[in-house]
Formats: C-alpha cells, structure tokens, sequence
C-alpha cells in the first residue's frame, strides 16, 4: 500500500483558490463530464447538463494528491464535490436535495448574473 | 479492517443524540457503503451543508474505510413529524 504524503500544501491551496474562482460552476469528480466513472458524480454531471449551465469539471482520479488535498481544502471527505461562485456548496445528496427543492437552479442563475 | 453497519450506528447515536435512526447497509459486497436517515435535535438551525458535516465529522475515523455514505435525509424532530403526516396524506390508503 502506497501511502500518499497526504495534505494541502500552500501551492495546491492556492491553485484550488484560483480553479473555484475563476469558474462560475467546478465539480471535482470521479471521471469527466463526458465519461463519469461513479454513479454519484454522473448523478451531479447529469443535474448540471439538465440546468444548461456552463461547468468545468476536474477528474479527481488522475491526481492522487489533488484528490487529498481537496478533502482538507473542502473539509469534505468524498467526491462528487460541486463549488458555486468560489464556494463549496456540496456533495451529491445536498445537490440532489437542493435541484428538487429548486434552490440549486436559483442560486447558479445568481451566480452566472454575479 | 471494514466498517459495519453496527459500527456506524453506535458511533451516531453516541455523537448526534437521534430520536430516530436508520443505517442501510448499500454495499452489496463491493465495500462499506451506507445510506443514513438521521433525526437529530442537534440539526436545529443548521443549514444542510452544516448538517451533513456534523454527520461526517462524527463518522470521521470510519470515513476513511467507507467507500460510499449517503446522507439521505438529516432532519429535526420536528420537520421529520411533517414528513411523516405528509406521507400519510400522499397514501391515504396505507
């Protein structure tokens, strides 16, 4: 077992710093919009097509240290993880949760106005 | 070393205080994976985002062995005795 030297170092910091805010919408996930390898992170991919809102995504997968060191930046321990407006706003459950109560489609259209 | 069903409960019910409590066991074999349904006073003014990291913080040493947890609903008593009458309503055969 390999163990990764786990941990936010201040260069990942703010370069996460700089990915959240320089999108309206980032998902951090396993696989890509396109060909997403966990039914939690299709679930949120699919949501956010559905909205047709722009959105990057970032493949956890190919980045063992990234993937590490956004557990520490989040204060979140899995992935799917969605940022709205440079903020962290959850992970599949709350997404779920928020596109059926409709709040999630209220505040990406405040964001994309911002 | 995996996590069980049993392990999760006893360590949210310790943590969280809840009134009510369901753990799924959702693993199917693959690895630890759990679907949560929690009722806890402790949620009271808590926005969602908040609560759900209430329920990570407490599993915080079992979250390194899960494989997948899902919060499926972490609510107050009391919005927990409004969707129970509103379930009642939507199958008023039941």
């Amino acid at each position: 077992i390999v163990r990764c030297s786990s941990g936010l170092t201040p260069q990942l910091k703010s370069t996460l710093d700089k990915v959240v805010t320089s999108n309206k919408v980032v998902l951090f996930m396993k696989g890509t919009k396109d060909f997403p390898q966990c039914g939690f992170s299709n679930t949120v991919v699919q949501i956010l097509k559905s909205l047709n809102v722009p959105f990057e995504t970032i493949n956890i997968l190919e980045n063992e240290l990234l993937r590490q060191g956004l557990k520490e930046y989040s204060s979140w321990p899995t992935f799917p993880q969605l940022y709205i407006d440079g903020e962290f706003f959850g992970g599949c459950d709350i997404t779920v949760e928020a596109y059926q109560k409709g709040e999630l489609q209220e505040l990406v259209e405040k964001a994309m106005l911002s | 070393m995996g996590v069980t069903k049993e392990q999760v409960e006893s360590c949210l019910k310790s943590k969280l205080n809840p009134t009510h409590l369901e753990v799924v066991d959702t693993s199917g074999g693959c690895g630890a994976s759990f679907v949560v349904e929690i009722v806890s006073e402790e949620f009271e003014g808590k926005r969602l985002l908040e609560r759900h990291r209430m329920v990570n913080a407490a599993l915080e040493e079992e979250m390194k062995e899960i494989h997948a947890l899902s919060v499926k609903k972490a609510v107050t008593p009391e919005q927990w005795k409004q969707l129970q009458q509103d379930s009642n309503q939507a199958n008023p055969a039941a």
